[in-house]
């Protein structure tokens, strides 16, 4: 059989590419990470332990970036930005889009012109998103003043990218905006294969919407609402374009997530050995959701 | 007797050679006779237009070297990671670049001394004004020419002063109860108030006029943090208390970073704004403003406790040390930094046809000049006023970090937070990077 | 009769809903531009009425904001990436649909898995590698870093068209001689060619909005058009008015073309998980 090699000879060139643009930087950050890198003060790394100098007792110092993360405040405080922020923008993005979803579901002219705004806010760049928020947060004229002059004179004058829970809620407002339609298209795809008969079957039964929703609709979408909230859980980990033009981390670290957080500590005090480090703390949860979620879409197999 | 015609023969012939040469000295201390003619330089620089007319002008560097120069300029917001990724580059791309006196330090390993040719050339750094001839040391070695560098201004709004009776603020509290009549009266911001932080660490600018009018320092002899004194607590309190006690400001003033202040104060939404002395031209653009220059005035910066020092600001230009034509940089930067040309830019309004408005000299020679004051409204002078006391940002590699951790600290306490506690734990932590860094 | 009435009122709700989604997508999308055709003097005013201007787009193709650069960089680099990406992708696909191979769930599950690296953790070696190879600042390295970003999602998702496929008309094909890879060329790839051209769309916006990897590669002569955004934060403020007119480049050819492989697009995204 030819196609024995030829299968084989089809997955190298994709295996190629991925080996050498994800996995090699990968690795190669991973050994970084054990190393010391000040951009400020040389142009090479240097390595943190040296079994020459250091000896096996003091094996230790191999771990010193990490340690400098953990003992760190402005670390954990990104840890705790970053659990706020994913867990918000995942429960208001996932619940919005199934409400949605499920209102938009049942087709005719007028639903299915709307669904085709849907696709818009995600096929925006999301640095775009991030300055034009920031425009539409503008204190002295910007969309939300002129807004609330009309409906809500008080709110008016409100400082949204001064205060640390406001800038938050624009923040999880611009990643929802962003998110919540595309994963409303994915819902009503996934609401598209309930069974009709058993919606009908319920109805004759007498059960009212609220019992077909739970007893029906629910069970039958719930792979896809579990693909849906992993698959957002993890955007929003790795979210950094909208943090970086929207609120760059502000007011304080108030809104300092753990990538916008790796980011400055590299490349603004170029420290990249202890960057990287904390990049890899990042990417153990990474790890576990991805196989949470891999289990998920292959739970059918 | 035959030695001796022979030897004024010779002589004759030596003088006659130097005086032909002298024929064609050239300008600025350029070296004669092209000796780097075919050469090209690329240049990295800040987009302002104080640098877009250079490159407009540097036609007259290139005939007289054949040297040939490329600019590129970066938006400000995007020039500390460039700065940085062209000293992790290292290939020579940028001859000569152009960045923030407080990178300096961060970047000193990979930018060359300027101190031999300085001496060789009789060039002296003493024409600049004290704080920016410090802003382009580091450890006693002289990295480049501060070819744009700022002192700060008050500017206000001259017909509201007058309209409710006010005289120029000279003191902080002046200004917060200024700003308070204005803020009632008129409905506007008082003070186009800055507590931003977005990583430039503007919200330090203020901060540092009002700790060093105590006599508190950033660090002191042993590099500890000494912002945390009973002094300099006490000014960081007053500080922020505009905004959180005074409540003088205009709006956004926790989010807003410099630019905000200054399009708010332009908009007419804020009647005072202390900022560099080249915003003035802004201040009465019609693109930009609302204001007139009738409605536009400066004067120097308020005291804090009857003293005042002010911070100052320098972006410096630069050899890279990985650039492969480090002489023919040399001779740019000799006619780059010129004081003809810094003249000349403050008061020509068109270059090659474009229009080209700037006040920014760096010459001392400048800022006296009665050429340049004259076409600038006097603005020199004010400037010259405001440096004879001011200060620059620690030079050290970590000073973006810790200046960051300062600036988190700062727009923090001004949405209300404890500013004592903030302060310190700032210090708490900046101690731990110096520590690390082998301070101490 | 009251029953009738209650449910007219559900249905204004719902209409009423709807609509307020509608807004609430189109809102910020309206304030970009209108923001684009005002002058910068109407930007500080808020005015719903203004005059409006083009000049605008004109200024951000003009020096020193050179728009047109950033926009011929931003097609290349896109372009070319899902022009290497698309086939090979195409080829993994296929070979995962339908033969089984040692370790393939693992290969696969590991591809997939891969477009979950958050890219702020790649981009320094990358930055050092390209230094190394000196190709900093070039379309080059872009297209190179922005495959690591498009490879899984395209196999994924042409995987989920060729699953869709039946067997039975390439079966057909081999009992009559054709070679497997005939089968592939003539049956398979034109069947399969909306979901491929799917997933190249897909794909081709992925690296149009690309922005982390192009802030830190890109200095002058490659910068796309979602970094070249920072060219207006200028030094008298930011200028909304550019901002907004480069923001409709960016976003316009982007709304084009996700509208027109909406349907499919959905399709390819969910497929592996109701399967």
């Amino acid at each position: 059989m030819r196609d024995r090699l030829l299968k084989y000879f089809l997955v190298f060139p994709a295996i190629f590419v991925v080996a050498s643009t994800a996995f090699w930087p990968l690795f190669q950050s991973f050994y970084l990470s054990f190393r010391e890198w000040k951009l400020n003060r040389a142009r090479e790394s240097r390595a943190l332990w040296e079994y020459e100098y250091d000896g096996l007792e003091n094996i230790a110092y191999l771990f010193d970036n990490y340690l400098l993360a953990l003992e760190d405040d402005l670390f954990w405080n990104s840890v705790r930005v970053t659990s706020i922020f994913t867990v918000t923008s995942v429960l208001v993005s996932v619940g919005l889009a199934l409400g949605l979803a499920l209102l938009l579901a049942p087709g005719g002219k007028f639903r299915l012109t709307v669904r085709t705004l849907l696709i818009l806010p995600f096929a925006m760049s999301p640095a775009l998103i991030g300055v034009s928020w920031r425009f539409m947060f503008q204190p002295d004229f910007g969309l939300f003043k002129a807004f609330f002059d009309v409906l809500i004179p008080p709110l008016a004058d409100v400082d949204w990218l001064g205060d640390a829970n406001l800038a938050m809620i624009a923040l999880v407002g611009s990643e929802v905006w962003h998110w919540t339609p595309y994963l409303t298209l994915v819902f009503i795809g996934g609401l598209a294969t309930v069974p009709q008969d058993a919606q009908e079957a319920a109805m004759i039964d007498g059960a009212n919407s609220w019992r077909i929703f739970c007893d029906v609709t629910l069970p039958s979408i719930l792979p896809v609402l579990a693909v849906g909230i992993v698959l957002k859980t993890i955007f929003s980990l790795k979210m950094f374009d909208q943090v970086y033009m929207l609120t760059n981390g502000g007011p304080g670290n108030a809104t300092q997530t753990l990538a916008h957080y790796i980011y400055f500590n590299g490349f603004k005090y170029y420290n990249m050995g202890y960057a990287s480090a904390v990049s890899y703390l990042l990417v153990i949860p990474m790890f576990g959701l991805t196989w949470l979620y891999m289990k998920l879409v292959f739970l059918k197999r | 007797m035959r030695m001796k015609i022979i030897i004024s023969f010779i002589s004759f012939c030596f003088l006659s050679s130097v005086a032909g040469a002298g024929d064609n000295v050239l300008p600025y201390k350029l070296k004669s006779g092209k000796p780097f003619a075919g050469t090209t330089l690329n240049i990295l620089a800040v987009v302002t237009p104080q640098f877009k007319s250079y490159e407009l002008r540097d036609e007259e560097f290139e005939s007289l070297t054949g040297i040939t120069v490329n600019w590129t300029h970066i938006p400000f917001v995007a020039l500390q990671e460039k700065i940085a990724s062209v000293g992790v580059a290292a290939d020579g791309s940028f001859d000569v670049v152009n960045y923030l006196d407080s990178w300096g330090p961060a970047n000193a390993y990979w930018l060359e001394s300027i101190d031999g040719w300085l001496k060789r050339d009789g060039i002296s750094m003493d024409r600049y004004p004290e704080a920016f001839k410090k802003s382009a040391m580091f450890k006693g070695e002289t990295l480049g020419f501060p070819l744009r560098a700022h002192p700060m201004l008050m500017f206000y709004r001259k017909d509201l002063f007058a309209k409710h009776g006010l005289s120029v603020p000279e003191t902080w509290n002046d200004v917060a109860s200024a700003g308070k009549t204005i803020k009632q009266k008129e409905g506007i911001g008082g003070l186009a108030c800055y507590f931003g932080a977005d990583g430039n660490r503007q919200n330090l600018f203020l901060w540092l006029n009002y700790i060093w009018a105590t006599g508190t320092e950033v660090f002191d002899k042993q590099m500890k943090p000494a912002w945390a004194t009973p002094s300099g607590l006490r000014a960081t309190r007053d500080y922020v208390s505009l905004h959180t006690k005074h409540n003088i400001c205009g709006k956004g003033a926790v989010s807003n970073v410099e630019q905000d202040g200054r399009i708010q104060f332009a908009q007419g939404n804020a009647a005072m704004m202390p900022v560099w002395w080249w915003a003035y031209s802004g201040f009465y653009n019609p693109n930009q403003s609302k204001l007139t220059k009738d409605q536009v005035g400066f004067a120097g910066m308020p005291s804090y406790q009857g003293k005042t020092v002010t911070y100052a600001i320098s972006m410096p230009y630069s050899i890279s040390k990985y650039s492969k034509n480090k002489e023919a940089s040399w001779e740019f930067m000799k006619w780059l930094s010129n004081p003809e040309l810094d003249r000349r830019n403050a008061i020509e309004r068109s270059v090659r046809g474009e229009k080209i408005v700037n006040n920014v000299v760096t010459h001392k020679s400048s800022m006296a000049d009665l050429g340049v004051n004259a076409a600038n409204d006097n603005i020199q002078m004010a400037a010259l006023a405001s440096l004879a006391n001011s200060d620059i940002m620690p030079q050290i590699p970590e000073w973006p970090e810790i200046g960051d951790l300062l600036s988190n600290a700062i727009q923090k306490a001004s949405t209300g937070g404890n500013v004592d506690k903030l302060m310190k734990d700032a210090a708490k932590k900046a101690e731990r990077i110096l520590s690390r860094a082998g301070y101490y | 009769m009251v029953k009738g009435s209650k449910n007219k009122f559900l249905d204004f709700l719902q209409i009423l809903v709807i609509l307020l989604t509608a807004v609430f997508i189109l809102v910020p999308i309206y304030w970009i531009v209108s923001g684009a055709f005002k002058q910068q003097v109407d930007i500080f005013q808020l005015k719903l009425l203004f005059t409006p201007t083009l000049e605008n787009f004109e200024i951000i193709f003009r020096s020193p904001y050179n728009l047109f650069d950033k926009l011929v960089n931003s097609t290349l680099v896109a372009l070319s990436t899902i022009l290497i990406a698309i086939p090979i992708a195409t080829m993994a696909a296929y070979s995962f649909s339908r033969f089984r191979m040692k370790g393939e769930r693992l290969m696969f599950v590991t591809i997939l898995a891969t477009q979950f690296v958050p890219a702020v953790v790649i981009v320094l070696p990358f930055f050092i590698l390209f230094r190394d190879l000196g190709i900093l600042d070039t379309r080059l390295a872009l297209v190179l870093v922005n495959l690591s970003l498009v490879m899984p999602f395209a196999i994924w998702m042409i995987k989920g068209f060729i699953d869709s496929i039946p067997l039975d008309s390439e079966e057909a094909a081999l009992v009559d001689g054709s070679s497997r890879f005939q089968v592939i060329l003539n049956v398979t790839l034109p069947m399969a060619l909306p979901g491929v051209i799917t997933a190249g769309i897909f794909c081709f916006i992925l690296a149009w909005n690309e922005f982390l990897f192009a802030l830190i590669i890109t200095t002058n002569k490659a910068v796309t058009l979602p970094v070249g955004l920072s060219l207006f934060h200028a030094e008298e403020g930011v200028l909304w008015h550019l901002i907004s007119a480069a923001g409709i480049m960016i976003m316009l050819p982007m709304f084009v073309l996700a509208t027109i492989i909406q349907k499919h697009f959905v399709q390819g995204m969910t497929m592996g998980a109701v399967r």
